[in-house]
């Protein structure tokens, strides 16, 4: 069963701790695919790759996914959560502004970190 | 303009939480329960829009229980215009979860056509963090999320956002959700006047199945429990033996 860790990225950078906590509580629930967002997301990615417990990256690079922004972030997530069975994003502000959204369009199974909806 | 804001009624924050004996939950009988703080301080913002001149009307809207009727008023007197209480439960355990609610306020939505809905960033009973976010998916409006300060001017609003690593100041366009966080502003009391013409102000009370919403819960409560409690220390009699429990019982050094 896969499961879609949302990597945090900041200024172009993975935030590594917030990342890696959330993957190590992803790994009981499946294979764990980690998405990152933004142009140049891909050095970002790069490195969630090196995360133990990430089976496959995937890189969105665009300026529309820039600053966490919900709306269009959302839209993406929710296409991708047709192959993915739960979601998982970190209990950080921008992964708390993002998926509630993401999940209420696609209706879906969703664990927070900190265990919010 | 008109604003909308949602209001939950839940634990009083100053009220020491009693776990239920059988770990289904937290104890609510017989114990005081308030507005969530962070929906005092979306009611205060709408006011301050309305005083303003930018917002002709504040609507407050509260689902849940019967009793969240004296949340409403808390508002009314506050300064809010009207009030609709959409009663969704009977029992005061029974917690409504965020997207029935976002269901049910995106149907009130549907009447009342507000131009902002402003609401607290999360409830402080059980920290979800969602509703503000569901409903502007189901209602495909933008949102700002955790809003430290607030501008509305023609057709967009400006807000400020506190997010982990600063602020963060993005500009939406009307008609948009705005959650708030605590140092947005600080809300006033309700004077003894104001809160005798709230009595008079317009209460609408309608029910979740008035809207088709079903609030059967999807979450299920596995169980409830206090945090440990810290463990009490031990006072030691020379540094040698503070280097020597370092090194033997915590293994820092």
């Amino acid at each position: 069963m896969a499961v879609l860790v949302l990597g945090e990225v900041v200024n172009g950078a993975l935030a590594l701790d917030a990342t890696a906590k959330t993957v190590t509580a992803a790994k009981s629930l499946g294979d764990v695919t980690v998405l990152v967002m933004g142009s140049g997301a891909k050095s970002a990615g790069a490195t969630a790759a090196t995360l133990d417990g990430v089976s496959k990256v995937l890189h969105a690079d665009d300026a529309s996914l820039d600053h966490a922004l919900a709306e269009n972030a959302a839209a993406l997530i929710v296409g991708l959560q047709a192959a993915t069975a739960t979601s998982v994003p970190p209990a950080t502000t921008d992964a708390k502004h993002l998926p509630a959204r993401g999940r209420t369009s696609g209706c879906h199974g969703f664990v927070r970190s900190d265990g919010g909806g | 303009m008109k604003v909308l804001v949602p209001v939950k009624r839940v634990i009083d924050y100053n009220v020491k939480v009693r776990v239920k004996a059988d770990g289904s939950g937290v104890d609510l009988a017989n114990v005081k329960m308030s507005m969530n703080p962070f929906d005092e301080i979306a009611v205060e913002q709408a006011i301050r829009l309305k005083e303003a001149g930018k917002a002709e009307e504040v609507v407050v809207v509260s689902i849940g229980v019967k009793q969240a009727q004296d949340t409403l008023r808390t508002a009314l007197a506050m300064g809010a215009d009207r009030a609709i209480l959409v009663q969704a439960a009977d029992d005061v355990h029974q917690d409504i979860e965020p997207l029935a609610v976002a269901k049910i306020l995106k149907a009130v939505i549907a009447d009342e056509a507000p131009s902002l809905v402003i609401a607290g960033k999360q409830a402080i009973d059980n920290d979800m963090n969602a509703t503000g976010q569901m409903l502007a998916a189901l209602l495909g409006w933008s949102q700002a999320t955790f809003a430290s300060a607030l501008e509305v001017e023609g057709d967009s609003a400006t807000v400020t956002r506190e997010v982990d690593g600063g602020l963060q100041t993005i500009t939406v366009k009307l008609p948009a959700i705005v959650t708030v966080d605590l140092r947005l502003n600080e809300p006033r009391y309700a004077s003894l006047p104001n809160i005798m013409k709230a009595k008079k102000k317009p209460l609408d009370e309608k029910t979740a199945a008035d809207y088709g919403v079903d609030v059967s819960p999807r979450l299920e409560i596995v169980s409830t429990s206090e945090p440990e409690t810290r463990k009490a220390g031990v006072v030691v009699s020379s540094v040698d033996e503070l280097i020597e429990k370092l090194k033997s019982e915590a293994g820092v050094i």
